[in-house]
């Protein structure tokens, strides 16, 4: 398959996936992942340590749910590479824009970033499944440059 | 575990090796020879595509002082095909700043041997990090503020 074939194939997933971002569907995304895998590998920019295995990921999603009232995602600049005929090395730039849970009566602005993932998906019978996730966010230097360009 | 069975492992040990020599023509030899093989920089937004600018965006890089490599997963994901994700720290410059950022290194066999064909460098969020600084500030206590030489005593 070449590259652009399975980016035919890959980037409407990926655009499904982050399209569940929105009312935080995490059941949406989980269907997307390789149900089979043992050690499915999520490594949010946030979070402290990777998720490994289902019980962690799902721990995770459900306290997005308390901390976020609302999420939303878009993705752009896919590249797709097939390593094997079941393995898809796909990277990708996320923007997320987010609205923080806050006391009641106190708004709070939406805030967003912009990531770069590096996702593996394996072809399944249903077609492909992620089964490790990195959000890579610009480190802290290159957050205050980008800052300073912008004026802030 | 033997190294056949962590080849994408034992790359990111010879990258950290690489780079503590700052042996840039060992660094570029780790790396696939195509076109579409690409470094995500933790400090950089755009990735470097392929053995020129993966080499550029080297040699542009100051001399790292130490790595450490912590919990590594190495997997097999096809035969020809192995990933591995670890957290690295980073010390580099003068004075050294640490950097802990989370690596997924991706290898693949090829007739030279194995190659990485994509390494990305994902730090923590900075919004977390700034806040980490904050509260460690906070940890050092209000009496703690910094003597400096230029201050009467």
């Amino acid at each position: 398959m070449s590259d652009a074939a399975l980016a035919a194939d890959v980037v409407p997933l990926i655009e499904r996936y982050v399209s569940y971002s929105e009312g935080m569907n995490f059941a949406g995304k989980r269907a997307l992942w390789d149900q089979d895998d043992p050690a499915p590998l999520l490594m949010p920019e946030e979070a402290a340590a990777p998720l490994v295995e289902w019980p962690a990921i799902e721990a995770y999603w459900s306290k997005s749910r308390v901390v976020m009232t609302s999420l939303r995602s878009r993705t752009a600049n896919h590249r797709c590479r097939q390593l094997a005929p079941d393995i898809a090395l796909v990277t990708y730039d996320l923007r997320w824009v987010a609205t923080l849970a806050t006391a009641p009566g106190l708004a709070r602005k939406p805030i967003a970033a912009d990531v770069r993932v590096t996702a593996l998906l394996r072809r399944k019978p249903d077609g492909w499944r992620y089964f490790h996730l990195m959000e890579g966010p610009i480190n802290l230097l290159g957050m205050a440059k980008l800052a300073a360009t912008r004026g802030i | 575990m033997s190294r056949n069975e962590a080849p994408a492992q034992d790359l990111l040990i010879a990258l950290t090796e690489a780079w503590r020599r700052r042996d840039i023509e060992a660094l570029t030899a780790l790396f696939e020879d195509s076109p579409e093989t690409t470094y995500l920089d933790a400090g950089e937004v755009d990735p470097w595509i392929g053995p020129p600018a993966i080499r550029r965006g080297l040699e542009a890089r100051g001399t790292a002082l130490d790595f450490r490599i912590d919990a590594p997963r190495p997997r097999s994901l096809a035969p020809d095909v192995a990933s591995v994700f670890a957290v690295v720290e980073k010390r580099t410059g003068t004075p050294p700043m640490t950097e802990r950022m989370r690596v997924t290194l991706v290898a693949r066999r090829a007739a030279q041997g194995w190659k990485i064909v994509h390494y990305a460098e994902a730090p923590r969020a900075p919004l977390l990090e700034l806040e980490s600084y904050y509260e460690a500030i906070a940890a050092d206590g209000l009496e703690a503020i910094p003597p400096r030489p230029w201050a009467p005593s």
